[in-house]
């Protein structure tokens, strides 16, 4: 399953339970991050999951959005049992502050910076 | 009529380094024109690094590229939520070129953007600036992405800001100018980012 254009791409490897996001994320809004929201929602039900943001170069205030909805769906709404572990880049500064919010709005959520 | 809001100053582009960048109403799509956000952000964020950065380090070189990136990232976000807001809300009607800009200071970096707006949007944008100036900013940017997650409209959320105020420790500032005939609000957003913050990063 993967979504590929020119600036991005989010691709989930059913093998290892890995989304990874790579390049620029600058899409408008809620309607236009909808089908990532899907992929990352589809990607949940096949148990554990990692959403890797490690090659994400760039990702702007609607897609912060996208992470925190998907995020709030798994452990406050939907409610599933699943270990799901945001990873991203220690050197990026916009990365670790990312994760330590996704943290502290979700404590159940696994981060892990390397 | 004008009303400021927040830490608003007026920025004298005249003094020191500056780089504007403007936006003519066109026929172009918001599409179209989004594509140009990030382009527009990244070569802001490329001036700063030209002009700029390179006189704040100058010595360890491996951990002077990581924070360089990171300043960098920082310019270009805040250039395209500027950016993003002012195309979401700029009123294409009217023949009114919207602004971007970034001067450059001793002790600051300060970012100003300037587009008119419908006059519905004005006591909403108004409504929101007032709730954020009243509140604790941490405890609104947490209860704003929590209230997100249940709505799929959340244009207008503000989150952008918030995170501008809470990840980056900016200052926000804004003037509302209103202009008769045709009846016309022009807003003025300033950020500033003082430069002893990028020393707290890593």
């Amino acid at each position: 399953m993967e979504i590929k254009a020119d600036k991005y791409s989010i691709v989930y490897d059913q093998n290892d339970s890995i989304v990874r996001c790579s390049g620029t994320l600058l899409l408008n809004g809620a309607k236009e991050y909808e089908p990532i929201l899907q992929l990352f929602n589809t990607a949940t039900g096949s148990g554990d999951l990692t959403i890797d943001l490690y090659e994400l170069k760039f990702l702007n205030s609607s897609g912060i959005n996208m992470i925190t909805r998907f995020i709030i769906n798994v452990f406050d709404i939907e409610v599933l049992e699943i270990n799901l572990t945001i990873r991203g880049r220690k050197m990026v500064a916009w990365q670790e502050k990312l994760l330590k919010n996704l943290q502290r709005l979700t404590p159940s959520l696994n981060t892990k910076l390397d | 009529m004008i009303q400021t809001f927040g830490e608003f100053i007026e920025i004298q582009p005249q003094q020191g380094e500056y780089l504007t960048i403007g936006f003519s109403p066109s026929n172009r799509s918001l599409k179209d024109k989004w594509e140009n956000n990030g382009l527009s952000a990244d070569f802001i964020a490329e001036y700063f690094k030209v002009f700029f950065i390179g006189n704040l380090y100058s010595n360890n070189q491996h951990k002077e590229e990581i924070i360089i990136s990171n300043i960098k990232d920082t310019v270009k976000y805040i250039s395209n939520e500027l950016l993003e807001n002012a195309m979401k809300f700029q009123n294409d009607s009217l023949h009114f070129t919207a602004k971007v800009g970034l001067s450059l200071y001793e002790d600051k970096l300060a970012f100003c953007v300037t587009n008119c707006i419908d006059e519905q949007q004005v006591e909403l944008f108004q409504d929101f600036i007032k709730k954020l100036l009243g509140s604790d900013p941490q405890e609104l940017y947490f209860k704003t992405m929590r209230n997100n997650a249940l709505t799929s409209d959340n244009n207008r959320s503000g989150l952008g800001l918030l995170s501008m105020i809470c990840d980056y420790s900016v200052k926000l500032g804004w003037k509302f100018e209103t202009i008769q005939a045709p009846l016309t609000t022009v807003v003025t957003t300033v950020v500033l980012l003082e430069i002893c913050e990028f020393r707290k990063w890593k």
